[in-house]
């Protein structure tokens, strides 16, 4: 049984939706998040965005550009963006 | 073929002669329908089969095609826009471009699949659509006419506020080579010139009504198809909220934003440009296009420095990067402005953007001095000099009457080196993603019959991780490809995808739409009647696109002409990117098996089999000019 003081809390900010489990999300809105300590980027993404992960063009934490492999800290800035536009 | 439906259809192609006013209706047989689809396959075709080689783009022997496709006015999402194209005066290739709204649809319900404009009337008309009759009328008093006004003007004259136009303002009239054509007044085809196209024929605009939808094949596949798509597009779509430049701190982070005349691909005042930010100061609404749901478009007011007008709508991802990041602006409201009049006089804001950046880089060279520029200071990131020059652009005025010639022909009169970074493919300004990072684009904007576009082609960023090839491949691909890689595999992306991407051009729908491969597949077949198959409509994209190769060839294009500006095999300066080119050689052999792929000669020349496979032979005889 894992208790509060061992989850810490990220920012998510996404332009790829997420899954339909994700209430209250908004593109580009961030809204925070808690997760394991020692938890990877690529894992949180997994869990959360699975059905469009395939959106994904690239992920940033803190500003700069980061592999699936970076352990989240706390109070992380995570950023998701397809890469995608035009008009 | 194996039906002779024509779901979807009218059957009926609106031919206007403005040399004598004549007016007639083609009705092309079933087969033409069903091998051509529509959009670019109406237009080149046409161009083709009756446009001589080498004539004048902006002379009388230039015709002028409005097209639709099958699906184009039918009760769904994407299905308001139009294709138009003629010979472009800005690249003396094939030109094209589509525009949103609802002026397709209104077309379509007017009965009619597509309208040929012919010759030069001798004084100002604008033609009149009107359930089925056409007539052309004076428009004397609107030439001259910016574009809202033009269009609240022809409203009033018709007595009827429903009346849809496309309408060309002072840009087109001006013969500006990257002149647009504005679908009421927001909606934009605003590539390759063909608002100057139509203004060399004086024909300043068409207004339809139309009231009737042709019947669909499966009616009921579409309503429950429209009903769906409007009840999960936000699960697969984010443009709904603030439309398109949302990702933009993204882009720069990844380097494809690109930054002073694309020497850098970041920008550190993005924050201040992003889409976001335009609609959190200056947004009044978002609003929409025909029977969508998205409503992707946005409305923005702004009452200082500089009054913008919110008829104009609001700025896009394009303009965003053409006049902020790339002319180094992070006012937004002077991008705001500089969108706003390029919509009131009708030009292109991507190549407008970016003629301006060149020129700026000019003046940061020396190459042109306030003496050129009648004492302005032509600095990247002088809002109030880019506003200026700009204004100087629309009016044909000082360095504006050189710059609106667009960036190539800009260069090859300044000299003095500053060809090197003029950055156009086949005189075509390059749109906001930077070939460096998306190096599959950019061997897409190299080999594009009508020169560096963006919405066709492939996003390689979408093929970087694996679940993307289910849907988006279609074709046996087994892993992914980095977006930065230029090679064979690349190349056989952009042949599988990019004949994909393609398809919008001739379904004429929206690429803003997220419609899967087998939705769109079982769209066509339901709208018209045709048993439809993924590589049924790979085979008309491809026909068309190498019926344009065939066009450029006749007009003396070669492969020399299908590169990338120099810039692209040069390191931006900072940022993510930095050390990454677009290697010349890996483009180059890319480039070759692309062209081999599509069964051209390593020359890019189609060859007779390929021809014969795609059922176009006839096209063979404009390779012997």
């Amino acid at each position: 049984m894992m208790n509060d003081k061992d989850l810490i809390t990220v920012t998510i900010k996404s332009f790829v939706s997420p899954n339909e489990s994700m209430e209250g999300f908004q593109p580009g809105e961030p809204f925070k998040f808690h997760l394991p300590q020692n938890t990877p980027l690529g894992e949180l993404v997994q869990k959360i965005f699975s059905k469009n992960m395939n959106q994904i063009g690239l992920m940033a934490v803190n500003g700069q550009i980061a592999s699936k492999n970076v352990i989240l800290s706390q109070g992380d800035r995570i950023e998701l963006y397809a890469l995608l536009d035009g008009g | 073929m194996a039906s002779n439906a024509l779901g979807g259809y009218n059957g009926r192609i609106l031919r206007v002669s403005l040399n004598d006013g004549k007016i007639s209706i083609d009705e092309p047989p079933a087969d033409y329908y069903q091998r051509y689809i529509g959009g670019r396959g109406f237009i080149v075709t046409t161009l083709l089969k009756e446009v001589p080689g080498g004539i004048d783009p902006l002379g009388p022997e230039n015709k002028l095609i409005f097209a639709l496709g099958p699906i184009t006015g039918m009760p769904l999402m994407g299905s308001g826009r139009n294709s138009v194209g003629a010979k472009s005066p800005l690249t003396g290739a094939f030109g094209e471009a589509e525009g949103g709204g609802f002026w397709g649809a209104e077309l379509k319900r007017a009965g009619f699949d597509g309208v040929i404009i012919e010759g030069i009337s001798s004084a100002p008309v604008y033609l009149w659509i009107d359930n089925g009759k056409a007539e052309l009328r004076d428009a004397s008093h609107l030439w001259g006419m910016e574009v809202a006004k033009t269009h609240f003007e022809i409203q009033k004259e018709l007595e009827d506020k429903k009346v849809r136009t496309a309408v060309i303002g002072p840009g087109g009239e001006r013969l500006i080579r990257f002149a647009s054509i504005s679908n009421d007044i927001t909606h934009v085809a605003a590539r390759t010139g063909l608002g100057a196209v139509m203004g060399s024929k004086k024909l300043k605009a068409i207004a339809v009504k139309g009231d009737t939808i042709p019947p669909m094949a499966n009616p009921e596949f579409v309503r429950n198809l429209s009903q769906q798509m409007a009840q999960s597009f936000k699960e697969k779509t984010m443009v709904w909220k603030y439309g398109t430049g949302q990702m933009m701190e993204g882009f720069s982070l990844a380097g494809n934003l690109p930054t002073f005349n694309f020497r850098d691909g970041c920008f550190d005042d993005v924050g201040k440009i992003t889409a976001q930010a335009i609609c959190e100061q200056f947004g009044v609404e978002m609003y929409g296009c025909y029977a969508c749901a998205i409503r992707c478009k946005k409305r923005i007011k702004i009452d200082a420095p500089w009054y913008v007008d919110p008829i104009y709508g609001g700025p896009e991802y394009e303009t965003l990067g053409a006049f902020g990041s790339n002319c180094g602006i992070s006012d937004p409201k002077a991008i705001c402005k500089a969108h706003e009049i390029c919509n009131k006089y009708g030009i292109d804001t991507i190549s407008a953007g970016n003629t301006i950046a060149f020129a700026m880089e000019c003046f940061e060279k020396g190459i042109l001095t306030t003496k050129e520029t009648d004492g302005l200071e032509l600095n990247f990131g002088n809002a109030d000099s880019m506003l200026k020059i700009l204004e100087q652009i629309v009016q044909r005025e000082g360095l504006g009457a050189l710059l609106c010639e667009g960036s190539r022909i800009a260069a090859k009169h300044i000299g003095k080196g500053s060809e090197d970074f003029a950055i156009h493919v086949k005189g075509m300004e390059v749109p906001m993603h930077d070939p460096r990072l998306k190096q599959g684009l950019g061997l897409h904007y190299s080999v594009s019959p009508v020169g560096a576009e963006h919405v066709a082609g492939i996003q390689d960023p979408l093929f970087m991780s694996g679940p993307i090839f289910e849907e988006w491949c279609g074709i046996d691909f087994a892993e992914p490809v980095p977006s930065t890689e230029l090679s064979s595999r690349k190349a056989r992306l952009l042949y599988h995808n990019g004949l994909w991407g393609h398809l919008q051009n001739y379904l004429v729908t929206c690429a803003l739409v997220p419609f899967t491969k087998k939705q769109l597949c079982e769209t066509v077949e339901a709208v018209t009647g045709w048993p439809m198959s993924y590589w049924r409509l790979m085979k008309t994209t491809e026909r068309g696109l190498t019926l344009a190769k065939i066009f450029n060839i006749r007009e003396g294009f070669t492969e020399k002409d299908d590169v990338l500006p120099k810039r692209m095999g040069t390191s931006q300066t900072r940022g993510n990117l930095k050390g990454v080119i677009v290697d010349p050689d890996k483009l180059s052999e890319a480039k070759k098996v692309y062209y081999q792929m599509l069964g051209w000669d390593e020359h890019g020349i189609p060859t007779k089999a390929r021809l014969i496979e795609l059922d176009i032979e006839w096209a063979a005889e404009h390779l012997t000019h």
